[in-house]
C-alpha cells in the first residue's frame, strides 16, 4: 500500500500523455457511471451507510484488479492538494474536493484507470487510452464494469437504462471524450466550418467553456447517453475526432508550406514567454506550451519531443507543480514564480530552428 | 454575472438560457433564467409578479419519492435524484425534462412520440457485454475516407488509408495469435 504522497510521485514520473504518438489526438477518456440497485444514491445516504457501501465497492474494485495493480484511497486520507492533484492528473471535470467519510478514489499504478467511489454516483469508472488503442481501452472498461456488476447488481430500468444520480447521464451512462489539440484550425479560422459537419457530439474546452478553447484543446464528447447504444457513441466520437484530426493535419501542412509569418511570430513569442518570464499563470503557461507543441510538430522547434511537452501540460498545473517541487500549498504569486522557474529549467534544451531564427 | 430569481436560487441547476434585464426608473435588475423558468413565464405572459414561482413551490412541495424523499420541485429544477425508485415515481416528468433539454436524439424523440411503448434506452443491459474489435474503428475510418475523397482531399484520404491499413494488420495479427 502506498500513501497518497508516494502515489503522486509514481504519477509524476510517468503519465499516459507521454505515451501518445499522435500530436493532434492526445488522449481519449472512457467514463461510465453505475449505482447499486438496492441502495440510495450517495446524496441520500447517511455516513454510516456510505461507509458500509464504500467497503463493498472497494472489495469489488480490488477483486477485479488485484492489490498489486490498484489501490483504493479513502477521501479522508487525502489532503486538499492531493485531491487537486488526482483531479488534474486524471483530467476530472467534476471535482471531489468536498469528499469525506465513506467516499474515495481508486487508481491503478500505471495511471490508466481511475474511479470515484460514492461521490455523486456509487461508481464513476474511467479509463485513459494511452497508446492509440481505442478498442483495447474500451474493452478494459467493459470488462471492469461487467466484473463489478456481477458482484453488485447495478440499478437499471428498461426505459432509462443504467440509473444515475443526474438523470441527464442515465442510459448507457457512458461518456467518451477525445482530447484534440487544434491550434492550426483555431488560428486559421477554419474551425467553425469543420464543427458544422459533426453529428451527435458536443464540444468544450479544457475548462468546460463551450466557446473558449484553453491551450487550443478541444474536448469532443458524445452529446447523448440515452437513446443511443454504446457502439453508436463510440462510432460518432471516433468518426468526428478522425475528421478533426484530418482537418487539423491538413491545415498544419498548409501553414508549414506557406511558412506563415504570423504563426512563426506566435510560436516565437510563446518561446520567449516560457523561457524568460518571472511569473507565469497556468493559463499563460498552457497557451504558450500549446504553441510550442505546434512548433515542434511543424519542425520549427527542436530539442524536445512532443511527448515531453504533453508531460509538461500536466506538470505546470498547480497541484502537480507543488508536488514536483515538494512545496506545500502556497499563495498564487509564489506558485506563478515557481512555474516560470520550473519551465526555464525544463525547456533548456528547446531550440528555435532556422525557420524561426 | 447576474443572479438567479429568488425562487430558484440554490435550487435550479439548469443551464442559463435567458438574461432578463428590467429597468424601472433608476433601478436596473438583471436575472439569469433557464428556458423553463416559471418566473420568466410570469414576466412574459403577465402572471402577477413572482407569485407564480411561489405557487409552484407550494403545489409541488408535497410530491416526493417515498423511498428517498426527493421532491418533484427538485427534479423540475434540474436537480439530481436520490435513488433508483425516483425514476419510477417521476417517470413521465423525467422524460419531459430530458426531451426539453435535448438530452435524447431527435430520432428517438420522434419514435417516443409515435409509440408510447418505445423505451428510451437502446444500449447494453447488465447481463450483456459490448466488446469492440478493430473492425469498428475501421468502419468509422472508412466513412471518413469516403467523405475525404468526396471533397477531393487526397492528403487526408492517404492518411486515413494508412490508418485503416495499420488497423487491418493489427486485426490479422490478433486473429492469428
Amino acid at each position: 500500500m502506498k500513501d497518497p504522497v508516494e502515489l503522486a510521485n509514481v504519477f509524476l514520473e510517468h503519465n499516459p500523455w507521454q505515451l501518445k504518438s499522435n500530436p493532434v489526438w492526445t488522449t481519449t477518456i472512457f467514463q461510465c457511471k453505475r449505482n447499486i440497485a438496492r441502495s440510495n444514491f450517495p446524496a441520500k445516504l447517511s455516513s454510516e451507510e456510505m461507509s458500509r457501501l464504500f467497503l463493498l465497492l472497494e472489495q469489488s474494485v480490488i477483486k477485479f484488479f488485484g492489490n498489486e495493480r490498484c489501490q483504493v484511497i479513502a477521501a479522508e486520507k487525502l489532503s486538499p492538494i492531493d485531491k487537486e492533484f488526482f483531479c488534474e492528473h486524471f483530467l476530472c471535470r467534476e471535482g471531489f474536493q468536498n469528499a469525506g467519510v465513506g467516499q474515495g478514489i481508486a487508481v491503478d499504478f500505471q495511471g490508466r484507470f481511475f474511479a470515484q467511489l460514492n461521490i455523486q454516483d456509487h461508481l464513476f469508472l474511467q479509463w485513459i487510452d494511452v497508446a492509440d488503442s481505442w478498442d483495447d481501452t474500451w474493452n478494459e472498461l467493459a470488462r471492469c464494469e461487467e466484473s463489478i456488476g456481477k458482484e453488485l447488481a447495478f440499478a437499471f430500468s428498461a426505459e432509462f437504462g443504467f440509473l444515475t444520480a443526474n438523470p441527464r447521464e442515465c442510459g448507457t451512462a457512458l461518456n467518451v471524450s477525445a482530447y484534440l489539440h487544434i491550434p492550426a484550425l483555431r488560428y486559421s479560422n477554419h474551425l467553425e466550418s469543420v464543427l458544422k459537419t459533426l453529428e451527435e457530439v458536443e464540444i468544450t474546452g479544457l475548462d468546460g467553456s463551450k466557446s473558449d478553447f484553453l491551450a487550443d484543446y478541444m474536448i469532443l464528447k458524445n452529446a447523448y447517453s440515452l437513446g443511443v447504444s454504446e457502439q453508436e457513441i463510440l462510432r460518432s466520437v471516433h468518426l468526428s475526432a478522425t475528421k478533426i484530426v484530418g482537418e487539423e493535419k491538413r491545415t498544419r501542412a498548409e501553414i508549414q508550406k506557406e511558412g506563415s509569418g504570423e504563426m512563426k511570430d506566435r510560436i516565437s513569442r510563446a518561446y520567449g514567454l516560457l523561457t524568460h518570464s518571472y511569473q507565469l499563470s497556468t493559463k499563460e503557461a498552457l497557451s504558450s506550451l500549446s504553441l510550442i507543441k505546434l512548433g515542434i510538430d511543424l519542425g520549427w522547434l527542436g530539442g524536445l519531443s512532443d511527448q515531453a511537452i504533453n508531460h509538461l501540460f500536466l506538470l505546470v498545473r498547480r497541484a502537480h507543480l507543488l508536488k514536483t517541487l515538494g512545496q506545500k500549498d502556497e499563495e498564487s504569486p509564489q506558485v506563478q514564480h515557481h512555474r516560470a522557474a520550473f519551465l526555464h529549467q525544463r525547456l533548456k534544451s528547446l531550440q528555435l530552428k532556422e525557420d524561426l531564427a | 454575472m447576474a443572479d438567479r430569481p429568488e425562487e430558484c436560487a440554490g435550487q435550479c441547476r439548469r443551464p442559463v438560457a435567458v438574461i432578463y434585464k428590467e429597468i424601472v426608473g433608476d433601478l436596473v435588475t438583471c436575472i439569469e433564467m433557464c428556458s423553463e423558468c416559471p418566473v420568466l413565464q410570469a414576466k412574459l405572459y403577465g402572471n402577477t409578479s413572482l407569485t407564480l414561482g411561489k405557487q409552484i413551490v407550494g403545489k409541488e412541495a408535497g410530491v416526493c419519492c417515498g423511498r428517498c424523499g426527493t421532491t418533484l420541485l427538485s427534479v423540475r429544477t434540474g436537480g439530481i435524484v436520490g435513488c433508483p425508485e425516483c425514476y419510477n415515481v417521476f417517470n413521465d416528468i423525467l422524460i419531459q425534462e430530458l426531451i426539453a433539454e435535448r438530452k435524447i436524439p431527435n430520432r428517438m424523440k420522434k419514435m417516443k412520440e409515435n409509440t408510447k411503448k418505445q423505451v428510451l434506452h437502446t444500449g447494453k443491459t447488465p447481463d450483456k457485454t459490448v466488446e469492440l474489435s478493430s473492425t469498428s474503428q475501421i468502419v468509422s475510418l472508412n466513412e471518413a475516407l469516403k467523405e475525404a475523397l468526396k471533397k477531393e482531399n487526397y492528403e487526408q484520404a492517404a492518411w486515413l488509408r494508412d490508418q485503416i491499413k495499420a488497423l487491418t494488420e493489427k486485426g490479422h495479427h490478433e486473429g492469428s495469435s
